[in-house]
C-alpha cells in the first residue's frame, strides 16, 4: 500500500467539505493497523474522553451516555503455601447488571494471574497486552519473566495513558524465582508491593474480614476458606459485586483452579453454620 | 358555636391546603445536586408522548385521541384516556405530563360547574379556555399540559388550542403532541368546510391513525368524542383499534417452558396468620341476597 | 519495531466543538448564546450525549432555560432490539428491522444482522452509522484473513477480533451494542455479548439494545433456567425460535424503538437459515 497517485490524506479545509467522500486512500491502512488509538478532534482530548468515555466506578459515569461494564470484588494474598486469589463474577452497567458469569482472574500464561477490577473492557485488553509482551520477554531471554517485570511492564502501559479516563485495579501475581510475589496496580500507574490486597467496591468489606483472619501461617484449606468468606461477605452487602466465587491458588509450579461456587450456595452454607453455633 | 364547625381539626385528618405545594422544591434541587448514589435520582414524571385532534364540524365538534402514556422511552400506559370530560358539552384532550394534563382539566371542571351553579347557564368553551389559559400562564409554563379544547355552546361549536406557556388559539382544526406533525399533514390533505359527522370522524381517525404509526410517542388505540349541537355526546373508547397484539400471540407456537406448575418456584418458608375476625367466618352467618327493586 | 501501543499523538487538528467561529456564536435570530464555562473540569459532563431529549422544542430562545450552548453531538442512537440464543448444536440470532431518532421513525427495514462468514452472524443495535462502520472494518479484516490463511476465520477468533477492534476505538468508541453468534469448530452454538469498547464474554444467551431490560430476565428464566425448581430441559432450535418471537412481541409491547418486522437467522454447522415474522407497526 505504498504508491498512489493523487491524495493520500484528506485535511477538510473548508466548512463545506466536512463529510464529503473524498478517496482517502491511508483510511483502509489505518483502519486495520494497530498501532495507534484514534482520539476525538477536541481542543483537549483527555478531558473529554475522562469526562463521557470513563468506566467509572459505582454511579461517577451516571451523566454519561454511555456506561461500560464494570463493578467488583478481588482479593488476594500471600501466605506461606503459595497466594491464594479469590474473585466475583458480577459486571454492571449502572445499575443493570450485564453478566454474572465474568472471568475476573485473568491467566496471563501458566504462571502468572491478574485480576480484574474496575472497567472490564479496560483489564482484559490491557492484560492480555502483557501476556504478549511476557511471550516475547520469553522468547527474548530464554527464561521466564519476574513477576516485579511483569507488574512494572503493565504500570509503565498504564503511565503513558493517564488522565484518558481509563480504570483499571489488578492485581498481577505468580510465582517466580524469589518465591510468590503480589502486586497491585491501577489505572493512575500505581504499583505497590505487599502481602493482602483487596480491590474493588466490595474491597472494604472484603478488607474487614481478611485483616481479622490472616495469618502468614494459614494452612490450604483455611487460607480457601478465608478467601472464600471474604468474597462472599463483600458480595452480600455490595450490590455492584456477586454471581459465582472463584478462586484460584499459586503454587510453585503454576496457578491451579480451586473451585467455582456461587455465592447464594455460600449464603445458606455459612447461615446453617451460623445457626448452629448459636443453637 | 354551631355543631358543624370543629374546635379543632387534628392535622392528620384537616384536608392539605389549597393549591400547589412548594415544599419540596429546596430538598429536590439539594439532592440532585449533591450527586449522591444514584438511588435518589428525581422521578421521571410520565409523559403522554401524544397525538390529539379537535376539529369542528356542521353540527359539532369531534375530538380525537390516542391512548399511549409513555415514562421516557418505556409504554407505561397501553391504553390511557387523554380526553377528559369539561362539562357536560365541553371536552378537552391533553398532551404532556399526564398528571398535569388529568389534574388541570378536573381543576377547571369544578370551577365551570360552580360557575354554572351560580350562573344557572350552560358553560362556555370560551370560559373554559380563559380559566385554563389564565392558570398555566401563572405557572410559566412549569404545569406542562397542552390541551386541545372542544365543546358546543350556545355560539356554535368551537374548538381552542391551549399551550402549556398559556397562548391559546381559536382554529377550525388543530393538532397537538408530538404526533401533532403526522396528524396535521392529514388534516391539511383532507379537511373541507361543512363535513358531516361521519366524515369528520373519518377525517380524525385517520390522523391519529398517522399519528400511532408514525410517531414513537404514539400508540395503541385511538379514542374519539363527539359532541353535537343538540347538547348529545358521544364518546367512543377505543373507536380504532388497529394495534391488536392477539394475532401476532395466536401466530407463535406457545412453548412450554411458560408453564409454572406448582412448584417451580421455590418456597423459603411458610407461615400462616390467623385473620383477626375475632372468631367470626363467613361459615358463621347465613348469606343471603339484597334486595335491588 | 517496537510492537508496544504509541501513546496517542497530538498533532493539530480542526475543531469539532463547534462548526462555526467563535465570534459568531450567534443563534439565527441574533441572539448571543453564552458559552457555559467550566472552572473545574470534574464538576460538569461535557455532553457527547443527545443535545435534545425526544419531543423537546428543538429552538428554545432562552425562554425556559437558561441561554445554552449547543455543542455537536458525534452520536445518535437510532433504537432496536437484537438478541441471540445458543444451542447444543445451533445459535439463533434475532433483530428487530426499525430504524428510529428521535421520536420518528427512518426506517421500518434496516438489518440488524450482518453475516460475518458462513457460521458466523454479527447483530448490533446502536449508532447505524457506527455500526456501518464496524461491519465495514470486520468485514475488511476477515476478508484479509481469508486471503492469508485461506479458510474462514473461526467464530472464537472473530469473536477476539471484535473485541480487539472496539478497545482500539477506546477513545473514541463505536457506540454499538454487539451480540456475536456462531457455530463454534466441534458445532456447538456459540455467542458472545460485548460491552460498547470491547470487553466480552461467551454466554449462554445475550440480549442488546433498547429493548434489552424487557427480554433478558424473560431468557434468564425460562432460557437459562433461573429461579425455577422445575426440570431443565433441552431445547430444540423450532422452539426456542418461537421463544424469540414471544420475547420479541413482548419487547414491542413496551419499547418504543422495537417494532415493524423480525428477522431470525437460525445458524447451524449446514449454514445460514433466515425467517421473518411481523410486529406491531405503531
Amino acid at each position: 500500500m505504498t504508491s498512489f497517485v493523487g491524495e493520500t490524506s484528506f485535511n477538510p479545509n473548508s466548512l463545506l467539505e466536512i463529510g464529503s467522500r473524498k478517496p482517502n486512500f491511508q483510511l483502509a491502512n489505518d483502519l486495520v493497523d494497530d498501532g495507534n488509538f484514534l482520539i476525538p478532534n477536541v481542543q483537549d482530548p483527555a478531558f473529554f474522553c475522562r469526562t463521557n468515555f470513563a468506566s467509572a466506578s459505582g454511579d461517577k459515569d451516571k451523566e454519561q451516555l454511555v456506561k461500560f461494564a464494570k463493578g467488583t470484588t478481588t482479593l488476594a494474598f500471600k501466605f506461606n503455601e503459595g497466594i491464594i486469589v479469590s474473585v466475583d463474577s458480577r459486571s454492571t452497567m449502572g445499575a443493570y447488571i450485564a453478566s454474572q458469569t465474568v472471568k475476573k482472574i485473568i491467566e496471563i500464561n501458566p504462571f502468572l494471574l491478574g485480576t480484574m477490577a474496575g472497567g472490564a473492557a479496560d483489564c482484559s485488553y490491557w492484560e492480555r497486552n502483557l501476556g504478549m509482551q511476557c511471550r516475547l520477554y520469553e522468547l527474548r531471554n530464554k527464561k521466564r519473566i519476574s513477576v516485579a517485570a511483569a507488574s512494572k511492564l503493565l504500570a509503565n502501559t498504564m503511565n503513558s495513558y493517564r488522565g484518558y479516563g481509563l480504570s483499571m485495579g489488578t492485581m498481577v501475581t505468580g510465582w517466580d524465582e524469589t518465591g510468590p510475589q503480589l502486586y497491585y496496580v491501577d489505572n493512575d500507574a500505581t504499583r505497590l508491593h505487599d502481602n493482602l490486597f483487596s480491590v474493588g467496591s466490595g474491597s472494604t468489606y472484603a478488607y474487614g474480614v481478611l485483616d481479622t483472619f490472616y495469618r502468614p501461617d494459614l494452612t490450604v484449606d483455611e487460607a480457601i476458606d478465608l478467601g472464600k468468606r471474604a468474597i462472599y461477605h463483600a458480595t452480600h452487602r455490595d450490590a455492584y459485586s456477586g454471581g459465582i466465587n472463584n478462586l484460584y491458588h499459586v503454587q510453585a509450579d503454576g496457578w491451579k483452579k480451586i473451585h467455582s461456587i456461587d455465592v447464594n450456595e455460600l449464603h445458606y452454607e455459612f447461615r446453617d453454620e451460623k445457626n448452629e453455633m448459636v443453637a | 358555636m354551631s355543631e358543624f364547625t370543629a374546635s379543632e381539626t387534628p392535622e392528620s385528618i384537616a384536608p392539605p391546603p389549597a393549591g400547589f405545594s412548594f415544599e419540596n422544591v429546596k430538598r429536590n434541587a439539594a439532592i440532585s445536586a449533591s450527586g449522591t448514589t444514584g438511588a435518589y435520582t428525581q422521578a421521571k414524571a410520565m409523559k403522554t408522548g401524544t397525538t390529539i385532534v379537535g376539529t369542528i364540524f356542521k353540527g359539532g365538534v369531534v375530538l380525537g385521541a390516542d391512548t399511549r402514556a409513555t415514562g421516557d422511552t418505556t409504554v407505561c400506559d397501553k391504553n390511557c384516556e387523554k380526553i377528559h370530560y369539561m362539562a357536560p358539552n365541553i371536552y378537552c384532550c391533553g398532551a404532556g405530563t399526564a398528571a398535569d394534563t388529568e389534574k388541570t382539566t378536573e381543576l377547571i371542571a369544578s370551577q365551570l360547574e360552580l360557575l354554572r351553579m351560580s350562573t344557572k347557564t350552560q358553560s362556555r368553551i370560551v370560559t373554559a379556555c380563559t380559566l385554563l389559559k389564565r392558570m398555566l400562564f401563572r405557572y410559566q409554563g412549569h404545569v406542562s399540559a397542552a390541551l386541545v379544547l372542544g365543546g358546543c355552546d350556545i355560539n356554535g361549536p368551537h374548538v381552542y388550542q391551549i399551550y402549556p406557556h398559556g397562548s391559546t388559539g381559536k382554529l377550525p382544526y388543530t393538532t397537538m403532541g408530538s404526533g401533532s406533525l403526522a396528524a396535521m399533514s392529514v388534516f391539511e390533505s383532507e379537511w373541507k368546510e361543512d363535513m358531516t359527522e361521519d366524515e369528520a370522524k373519518g377525517l380524525v381517525e385517520r390522523a391519529i391513525t398517522a399519528g400511532i404509526f408514525n410517531d414513537l410517542g404514539s400508540g395503541s388505540n385511538c379514542d374519539t368524542c363527539v359532541i353535537r349541537m343538540d347538547g348529545s355526546i358521544q364518546m367512543n373508547r377505543g373507536a380504532l383499534k388497529e394495534n391488536p397484539v392477539e394475532p401476532l400471540r395466536d401466530a407463535i407456537k406457545r412453548s412450554d417452558r411458560f408453564n409454572f406448575p406448582r412448584g417451580t418456584t421455590a418456597v423459603l418458608s411458610t407461615e400462616f396468620v390467623a385473620h383477626k375476625t375475632k372468631g367470626l367466618s363467613l361459615d358463621d352467618v347465613d348469606v343471603v341476597t339484597m334486595d335491588t327493586n | 519495531m517496537t510492537s508496544l501501543p504509541l501513546p496517542p499523538h497530538s498533532s493539530p487538528r480542526p475543531l469539532l466543538t463547534s462548526p462555526l467561529p467563535r465570534s459568531a456564536l450567534t443563534h439565527a435570530n441574533g441572539i448571543q448564546r453564552l458559552p457555559i464555562h467550566h472552572s473545574e473540569p470534574h464538576s460538569m459532563a461535557v455532553p457527547a450525549s443527545f443535545d435534545q431529549q425526544p419531543g423537546a422544542d428543538s429552538i428554545d430562545h432562552g425562554v425556559t432555560e437558561a441561554p445554552y450552548e449547543r455543542r455537536f453531538s458525534p452520536y445518535d442512537f437510532n433504537g432496536g432490539t437484537t438478541l441471540a440464543i445458543s444451542g447444543p448444536d445451533f445459535a439463533v440470532v434475532a433483530g428487530d428491522t426499525r430504524m428510529s431518532t428521535g421520536y420518528e421513525i427512518l426506517s421500518r427495514d434496516v438489518s440488524k444482522l450482518h453475516p460475518l462468514t458462513d457460521h458466523c452472524v454479527l447483530a448490533s443495535a446502536g449508532c447505524k452509522t457506527d455500526v456501518d462502520q464496524l461491519r465495514s472494518v470486520l468485514d475488511i479484516r476477515s476478508d484479509m484473513y481469508r486471503h492469508n490463511h485461506q479458510k474462514d476465520m473461526k467464530v472464537t477468533s472473530v469473536a477476539q477480533m471484535l473485541g480487539n477492534t472496539l478497545y482500539g476505538r477506546r477513545f473514541f468508541p463505536y457506540y454499538s451494542f454487539n451480540v456475536l453468534a456462531g457455530v463454534d469448530a466441534e458445532g456447538k452454538g456459540a455467542v458472545y455479548s460485548y460491552d460498547a469498547i470491547g470487553s466480552f464474554e461467551r454466554t449462554h444467551f445475550s440480549a442488546s439494545g433498547s429493548g434489552q431490560s424487557f427480554v433478558v430476565p424473560l431468557l434468564d428464566n425460562v432460557i437459562v433456567h433461573k429461579n425455577r425448581q422445575d426440570e431443565k430441559r433441552e431445547l430444540g432450535a423450532e422452539e426456542v425460535v418461537e421463544i424469540v418471537k414471544d420475547a420479541f412481541v413482548t419487547a414491542g409491547e413496551r419499547d418504543i424503538y422495537t417494532g415493524d418486522k423480525l428477522e431470525i437467522m437460525v445458524i447451524t454447522k449446514d449454514g445460514i437459515q433466515k425467517s421473518t415474522f411481523p410486529l406491531k407497526a405503531d
